[in-house]
């Protein structure tokens, strides 16, 4: 009886891993959503990054009836040798140049999450060896969200500027102030010319024109105003859903089934209740976040570390200015 | 190390990461106007110079978005010249000595 129970604890110990083994995959299948969902929030946030980055040096659209114009006009004129690259300069001279390091910047930030996400898929395939992944996943958790938190911080500190929309409309203000000081200069020098209805209309005009780009800058400002408010609720979104996902993946542990369970509900609808409408919320929102990932001891490393890489390129850049 | 090196994430080399981002720019800006002002000729002339300088400056605001740098106040006085260096650009190869200067100060910024 003795050897036969002594036989059996192999057995009961085997069974007891299974069970274990198979509430632990559980577990991390509940994980599964909220991970997914962390996965799309970001990367619906590297895409608004990538918008907002392309609208900041995209040039405001011509008619085909001015790039024609524009384009005879200039090329007439020119005294360079006509090749390919002043022809295509003459047809599109805003067009902003290639930048690898951007594009590299994007595909690599989106493979990072992709690559957590992809911890938690692999649980579909039934593989023991991923619950232990998805135990070491909360590091790699922590670091997407420190990742996303800084992207809020530092888009709210440095809000998105379209360069060539607010350009177009400068230069033409510029234009039509120094048409109308002229007009004026020449109504007080001369007011009994025959001229004087004439310049009266052009006047007028102008006055017309600088009203409608009036308009036209106050467009442009509320454009970039909803380019940094969806990327910012974007980015936000991302980094609270990350922090907690990144928190609950540290107790995985310590946490039941149902525990987990009742926690994802609750930090998918915490994420969905960012709304980027209210502008002096979410800014506040992403510098405290910030801020609660630095002090916090579960974050706080991985923040450092990252603050502690930027320390040590001003430091060298600052011996190499010395030098 | 230098005093104006600033240690952490603090809302002080923050400020100088925007008021550096806003001065440059400022004279990516004016630049810009004076390009869509010249002629095909200056233009061709421009284009590259202009060109090197947006990568830069957008490589500049990558590392700042990703707070890879901190500008120091130094940074600020050196490109607070150049915005006033700008200002007094009246032709062609002024302006090409600017876009030189301005693509070499965010260079030395975002490399290291």
């Amino acid at each position: 009886m003795k050897a036969r129970s002594g036989s059996l604890l192999p057995f009961i110990f085997l069974v007891g891993s299974l069970a274990l083994s198979g509430c632990n995959q559980e577990k991390a299948r509940v994980l599964q959503g909220a991970a997914v969902e962390f996965r799309n929030e970001s990367l619906a946030a590297i895409d608004a990054i990538d918008t907002m980055h392309r609208r900041e040096l995209e040039a405001p659209p011509r008619s085909s009836a001015d790039i024609r114009r524009a384009f005879v006009n200039q090329i007439l004129q020119s005294k360079s040798p006509i090749d390919a690259t002043l022809i295509d300069l003459a047809i599109d001279p805003f067009q902003p140049p290639p930048d690898p390091e951007w594009e590299s910047f994007v595909t690599d930030l989106r493979s990072q999450y992709e690559d957590f996400a992809q911890i938690f898929t692999q649980l579909e395939a039934g593989s023991l060896v991923a619950v232990d992944d998805v135990r070491r996943s909360a590091e790699y958790a922590q670091k997407l969200t420190v990742q996303m938190a800084l992207f809020a911080d530092a888009i709210s500190r440095n809000p998105p500027v379209l360069h060539r929309y607010r350009n177009a409309v400068i230069l033409e203000l510029r234009k039509q102030r120094q048409a109308y000081q002229k007009i004026q200069t020449k109504l007080k020098e001369t007011p009994d010319s025959n001229n004087v209805p004439q310049l009266t209309e052009q006047r007028n005009q102008i006055e017309t024109r600088v009203g409608e780009l009036m308009d036209q800058w106050q467009q442009v400002k509320a454009e970039e105003q909803k380019l940094l408010q969806s990327t910012l609720e974007q980015c936000l979104k991302a980094a609270v859903l990350g922090k907690e996902l990144g928190q609950l993946i540290s107790r995985y542990d310590d946490l039941s089934l149902d525990q987990i369970s009742l926690a994802i509900p609750r930090i998918l609808d915490v994420a969905s209740a960012i709304d980027g409408k209210d502008f002096t919320t979410l800014k506040l929102r992403a510098a405290t976040l910030s801020t609660q990932i630095q002090q916090d001891p579960l974050w706080n490393q991985v923040a450092t570390t990252s603050i502690n890489r930027i320390n040590r390129a001003v430091d060298q850049r600052t011996q190499t200015a010395q030098q | 190390m230098n005093h104006d090196t600033i240690r952490n994430n603090n809302p002080e080399s923050q400020n100088n990461n925007t008021v550096f981002l806003q001065q440059a720019s400022t004279i990516l800006d004016e630049i810009d106007m004076q390009y869509t002002e010249a002629d095909l000729d200056e233009k061709r002339q421009l284009k590259p110079q202009l060109d090197a300088a947006i990568l830069n400056y957008s490589q500049a605001r990558l590392k700042i978005l990703q707070h890879q740098i901190t500008c120091t106040s130094e940074d600020i006085t050196q490109i607070q010249a150049l915005r006033r260096e700008v200002d007094r650009a009246a032709n062609v190869t002024s302006i090409l000595k600017v876009l030189f200067r301005f693509s070499q100060l965010l260079t030395r910024l975002s490399i290291l």
